[in-house]
């Protein structure tokens, strides 16, 4: 088991009446699995991924990370289970214009000192052979297409060895030759290298590549289908 | 949808950016037009209390050598249509205050009779005032602690038209009385009457003229007119038939039986301008020399104390020449010296310094006569004060020494008989050689009856003899208040001058604002061309939006400059009042300088908004609308692409590299004085190739790739500095006003005068001489009764050529001095030698005239903030006969004790001023130890001579006090702007780090903790701070190489340590706390918000 979510609830404040967003919902992931979460805009699915990732915290219930409590763990211990254990990948690619490709996959080395900086370059420059973009190490975001920054972003999520990638939209803003590629790669990462994978979309291709999918509405999950 | 429309949309949807803009661009407005209301507000302030001292009269009669009667300006009243005219007394005297001996020098009496009240906006009861009894204005008031019914004595010198150190001349005669304070005047009352151009508040007492005159031994007399006339009428024919003869100073008398009239002069010796005008009046006229000798001696037999008489007469009758002689027939038989007998002639006469000294003369007789029966008698003796009028020779008061003793009894009997009359003749050429001195050359003049009657001979003098020659002057007011007034210190231009770095950093703030307002509006303008807008189209939009701001923005200002000009003249009026004695400014709300301070700033504004503009508008569309989700422009459309940046600063730093060390080397080659401007440029050259230098290795650092093992390395360090790198030039501007800030206030310091480190080094600004006296009376040498040597100089006042006068000194005060004085102490320090070097004694050039002009030195300070001048230029000045005289500037001294005058030598001063009797400037020589024994010794010796007498280093610091006041200005002003200067650092944190936010959410998202993340952002952000500081550091220090070697070893290092110290902890502080505050945040909703 990757991670455990246990009768999440999540609530915002919004004109002085509280908006249910998340609500008694629990989930497990184990290792190896690919999960696909649809469902309406609005209905909760980047507030999931953000209780998954760490980055928000549920109202009331619990998140586990490879069966450990969260819930009283402090922002720098937080932090840690992000850069280790998880791997991000957003609609948009964030990957910051000041930096070279090879320096943007880099930086998610440079949050805790231990690393080794030179099997850490050993890893990014396999992990851009294996996704094609290792001769545009030196380049600029504004350098490449739609499909190597969001490859590039993958690379990013990668870096760290994480068990566990959060993709939010990974194809939303790519049009639908660069769309497949990238599912057919995310598929290939879950299935070759053994990553598990969690994606919210709107995308039915890259839903039917994972091998479970859930549908989120009013708060609650849904299984819809899958490979099992 | 208009233009007009789409603009005024997006002044209100944007409304807080071109807030923030119209804010900066009132900022501009309100410093340029604050400084300018400031200088408008100066000149109309001293326009207005100039006008106001001298009671708005349209001239002024000044008289250096002679007194009129009082009863002038009666007759001018009486006899000149729609005139005002008032006759004054005006004289220098000291106030001792009973109660505590409190002395008050420089004090001004003035005498006043009713006329005054033409010139005063409110009466001044002068009927009211007895005769020991005075009015006083605030500021004796305030110095001298007085109050109505207070006692006090004053202390003057009668005015005589004698000069004292010239041979037979008389010493000024002091005399006191005691007053009471019958009130205290107002302004209004034309309490700080003054015809000087000074600032400055005199030190006015107020007493009937009638009782000041009989006093002063000019009973009826005054020497000062205050006139105003109608139309354009000018004084000068005015005054020539009110004039008397005695108002001219001359003397008409029978001589010869009453056969010949006599004319004398009140001063004894006739000018040659006199000589002139009365030889043209009549040809014929016998020009006379009489003179006073010591002794005729021959073979051991000596005549003492008698006259020598010459003559044109006696020149034609003996045909007299060179060293001949004639005797009179008592004299060859005292002598016994028979024709052929050499005989040697012993008298006192002036030398060039106007010091009388014993000199002799040999003569061989060539006839001796019966004085009677060549009309030789009594009347050839001149009007020798001490002399002419004392019955009994023993009783001589000559004004020279005599030793009595040598007085026979026959001298006794001749005296008793004869009286002055004349023992010898020599010929008119050899007593001329021997006897003139600076007043003249003659003694009398006389006329044949047969010729003229005496009051046609009169009225011929008075109509001949311009009242300049006698030694009056017409002031013109309005034309020397507009003179002084006009090219006094232009403190608007000095502001503004000195606001010149918070108009910078106004103008730095405004391009920032101006990127960012565009940058964040890129898919809008990407839009526009999209849908098939002209660039020229889109400029225009953002262009209007732009006017419209910066006109609401110079709104703003202008009213803004005119409350920054209130606050700036509130601080002035308190320097003012506080270290220059002169009324509080005024406020004057000038339109000019309103449109003028506003039209700038917009410009400046406008200036800013097309530099950051021109560019935006030709990105394409496609990069434009891409921009948002980049967030940074291809490198093929930021600045200057086209070519190697590293290699293009590179390039500049090294050749700016040769320019500011070859200003840093002729730094070092300077003088003292010159030498701080010099560093300072040195100082500003680096700073220039230190921010090359910076943006060289900021592109560097860019385009390096750090490799490691084949792999490019990225730390948290170097992935700090180049996210604060993204953005070069706003980098560089973060940097730049940063190290700008810092080296404009350290520098400034470096200024800063303080006391010499050895004052009494003669290099110093104090010449090394230990104390400072100037007297109110003049002094003369035989006076100064003390052990201590000193260096006396004559004084003809004028207007405070110092930096205590904000006015232009349009008539200076002048100092004669015996230029060897100097010279061998090697006094003072020049600091611009002219055309003579180091070897040459600049001082022994003072007597070298070229063409007629006059060589002077002045003090730096004054000659190029005073007068407006520098070295080689030329002046003009009046002489006492009203004839205007060229001096040429030299060389000029470092600012020290002499600041305020102009200095010529001794022998020219006299030759200008003939008339001026003592000294009343000193400088003495006195070791520390003895200093405060020396300047109390001095005190009390002077006292009744109203003399201030100050250590040379408190007179300094006067001085120092003005300037130092004017650097803290510049101080206030460079802080405000490196206040600005942070805040515009900050300002530009935090948009970086508004801009960052999706990058904080990604790196929080990555797993970077919020500590992390902080010191991502530190490292970048004290990059540029520490690069900033050290950038500044530099220049700051080579401006301060003069205080490091020893020029100004008082320098404020604490004060500069805490400036520093405090930007550096200002500094810290706000990036720690911008950061640790931003960072509280939550990032994830942006990327939730994206």
């Amino acid at each position: 088991m990757v991670i455990e979510l246990k009768n999440i609830y999540k609530s915002y404040p919004s004109g002085g009446e509280e908006v249910r967003v998340l609500s008694d919902l629990s989930l497990t992931v184990k290792r190896g699995d690919s999960i696909a979460v649809t469902g309406p805009s609005g209905s909760g699915k980047t507030t999931l991924l953000n209780c998954m990732g760490l980055l928000d915290t549920p109202t009331s219930g619990n998140v586990l990370i490879d069966g450990e409590e969260t819930a009283s763990l402090k922002e720098k211990e937080l932090a840690h289970i992000r850069n280790r254990k998880i791997g991000f990948v957003f609609q948009l690619h964030y990957l910051l214009p000041q930096c070279t490709l090879w320096e943007n996959v880099l930086i998610p080395s440079l949050a805790f000192k231990k690393d080794n900086q030179k099997s850490i370059a050993e890893r990014i420059k396999k992990i851009l052979s294996l996704l094609d973009i290792a001769e545009l190490s030196q380049a600029k975001p504004y350098a490449l297409s739609g499909g190597e920054r969001q490859r590039a972003a993958i690379a990013r999520a990668l870096v760290m060895n994480p068990s566990l990638i959060l993709l939010d939209e990974p194809t939303g803003s790519l049009d639908s030759e660069n769309a497949e590629k990238i599912g057919v790669l995310l598929k290939r990462l879950n299935e070759e290298e053994g990553i598990t994978l969690v994606t919210v979309t709107h995308s039915p291709y890259l839903a039917s590549l994972m091998n479970k999918r859930f549908y989120l509405r009013q708060g609650a999950l849904s299984e819809t289908g899958g490979d099992k | 949808m208009t233009l007009l429309t789409r603009v005024f949309r997006n002044l209100v949807h944007y409304w807080k950016q071109h807030l923030l803009l119209a804010a900066g661009t009132a900022l501009a407005v309100a410093i340029i037009t604050g400084a300018l209301l400031l200088g408008a507000s100066v000149r109309s302030s001293l326009k207005e209390q100039a006008a106001a001292k001298t009671g708005k009269a349209d001239y002024a009669l000044l008289s250096t050598v002679n007194s009129f009667n009082s009863e002038l300006s009666d007759k001018i009243l009486y006899n000149e249509k729609d005139a005002k005219a008032a006759a004054l007394l005006g004289t220098g005297a000291g106030l001792i205050k009973n109660k505590n001996g409190l002395s008050l020098p420089g004090i001004k009496v003035w005498g006043i009779d009713n006329n005054i009240n033409l010139f005063t906006q409110k009466t001044l009861p002068v009927e009211n005032l007895k005769d020991d009894e005075i009015f006083i204005n605030q500021r004796v008031a305030a110095k001298a602690g007085l109050k109505p019914g207070d006692e006090i004595l004053l202390k003057f010198g009668k005015i005589s038209s004698s000069v004292s150190d010239v041979p037979f001349g008389q010493e000024t005669e002091l005399t006191g009385s005691f007053y009471r304070v019958k009130s205290i005047l107002e302004t209004a009352q034309l309490s700080d009457l003054s015809f000087n151009m000074n600032q400055t508040i005199p030190l006015n007492i107020f007493l009937p003229l009638k009782s000041l005159s009989a006093n002063l031994g000019i009973p009826g007399k005054a020497n000062h007119l205050m006139l105003s006339l109608p139309g354009n009428s000018r004084p000068e024919k005015i005054l020539q038939p009110y004039l008397n003869m005695a108002d001219l100073g001359i003397i008409s008398r029978n001589a010869d039986s009453g056969s010949l009239i006599e004319i004398l002069s009140d001063q004894l010796f006739f000018n040659k301008s006199f000589e002139k005008i009365l030889m043209k009046i009549d040809p014929e006229a016998d020009r006379i020399l009489s003179y006073f000798f010591n002794t005729l001696s021959s073979e051991g037999r000596i005549t003492p104390y008698s006259i020598v008489t010459a003559s044109d007469r006696f020149d034609r009758q003996f045909s007299l020449s060179g060293n001949e002689i004639i005797l009179s027939e008592w004299t060859a038989a005292d002598l016994e010296a028979v024709k052929g007998d050499r005989v040697t002639m012993a008298f006192y006469r002036e030398n060039q310094t106007g010091n009388v000294t014993e000199t002799a003369s040999e003569f061989i007789v060539k006839e001796i006569i019966n004085a009677s029966l060549y009309h030789l008698d009594n009347s050839y003796m001149p009007l020798f004060p001490g002399l002419h009028e004392v019955k009994n020779c023993r009783d001589w008061k000559p004004g020279v020494d005599i030793n009595l003793d040598l007085i026979r009894k026959k001298d006794e009997e001749y005296w008793n008989s004869y009286k002055g009359t004349p023992k010898a003749v020599i010929s008119l050429s050899k007593a001329e050689e021997l006897f003139s001195n600076r007043l003249g050359s003659l003694t009398a003049f006389r006329f044949s009856k047969d010729k003229w009657k005496q009051k046609d001979l009169e009225s011929a003098i008075i109509n001949n003899i311009s009242p300049g020659t006698a030694g009056y002057q017409w002031l013109d007011l309005n034309k020397t208040i507009t003179g002084a007034v006009d090219n006094s210190i232009d403190l608007g231009g000095l502001f503004l001058g000195l606001s010149f770095f918070l108009i910078a950093a106004a103008a730095i703030l405004l391009i920032l604002l101006y990127r960012h307002s565009l940058t964040t509006r890129m898919d809008e303008w990407g839009l526009l061309k999209a849908t098939g807008y002209p660039n020229s189209t889109i400029k225009k939009l953002i262009l209007t939006e732009g006017l419209l701001t910066a006109m609401a923005g110079g709104i703003i200002g202008g009213f803004s400059g005119i409350l920054y000009n209130r606050f700036l003249l509130f601080l002035l009026s308190s320097f003012f009042t506080g270290t220059l004695y002169a009324p509080a400014l005024t406020e004057t709300v000038s339109p000019i300088a309103i449109i003028t301070g506003t039209g700038c700033g917009i410009l400046l504004s406008l200036g800013a908004l097309l530099l950051s503009s021109s560019k935006t508008v030709k990105i394409p569309a496609s990069i434009l609308l891409s921009f948002k989700g980049n967030r940074e422009l291809p490198e093929s459309y930021t600045p200057a692409k086209r070519f190697n940046k590293a290699r293009l600063f590179g390039i500049l730093f090294l050749l700016s590299i040769i320019p500011s060390s070859a200003v840093l080397v002729y730094a070092f080659t300077q003088t003292q004085s010159g030498a701080s401007i010099w560093f300072f440029l040195a100082g500003t050259f680096f700073l220039v190739t230190l921010v090359f230098l910076f943006l060289f290795l900021l592109n560097f650092l860019l385009k390096k790739k750090l490799k490691n093992d084949g792999f490019p390395k990225l730390s948290l360090f170097t992935f700090g500095i180049k996210n604060v790198l993204r953005n070069p030039g706003r980098s560089t501007a973060m940097v730049l006003i940063l190290a700008a800030s810092l080296f404009m206030v350290t520098s400034t310091g470096s200024y800063r005068i303080n006391t010499p480190a050895d004052p009494f080094s003669r290099d110093s600004g104090t010449g090394g001489f230990g104390v400072y006296c100037e007297t109110t009376i003049p002094v003369s040498e035989k006076e100064i009764v003390t052990d201590t040597e000193f260096v006396p100089f004559r004084l003809k006042p004028g207007d405070d050529a110092s930096c205590l006068n904000l006015q232009r000194a349009v008539n200076p005060s002048v100092i004669g001095v015996d230029w060897k004085e100097l010279s061998e102490r090697k006094a003072f320090h020049f600091a611009d030698r002219g055309t003579f070097n180091r070897k040459d004694d600049v001082w022994s050039k003072l007597d070298e005239q070229t063409d007629g002009t006059i060589p002077a030195i002045a003090d730096e300070t004054s000659l190029s903030w005073n007068l407006g001048n520098k070295v080689g230029d030329t002046i003009e000045i009046t002489d006492e006969k009203g004839k205007v005289v060229k001096l040429r500037f030299i060389a000029s001294l470092s600012p020290g004790l002499l600041q305020g005058f102009i200095i010529i030598s001794e022998k020219n001063f006299l030759s200008l001023y003939p008339s001026t009797s003592g000294y009343r400037v000193f400088l003495i020589e006195a070791e520390k130890k003895s200093l405060i024994k020396v300047k109390n010794e001095l005190t009390e010796l002077f006292a009744d001579h109203g003399a201030e007498v100050l250590c040379a280093t408190e007179r300094l610091q006067q001085f120092n006090a003005v300037e130092n006041t004017y650097l803290s200005f510049f101080l206030i002003l460079g802080g405000l702007g490196v206040i600005l200067g942070l805040g515009g650092f900050f300002i530009l944190i935090i948009r970086q780090m508004v801009e960052s936010e999706r990058e904080f959410a990604l790196l929080t998202a990555l797993g970077f903790s919020r500590a992390k993340i902080s010191q991502v952002v530190l490292f970048g952000n004290l990059f540029l701070f520490l690069s900033g500081l050290m950038i500044g550091t530099v220049p700051s220090f080579i401006s301060m190489l003069p205080v490091l070697i020893g020029y100004n070893p008082d320098y404020p290092y604490l004060f500069s340590g805490f400036l520093f110290i405090c930007l550096l902890l200002t500094g810290l502080t706000a990036i720690y706390v911008i950061i640790k505050f931003f960072l509280k945040r939550n990032f994830i909703l942006t990327l939730k918000n994206e």
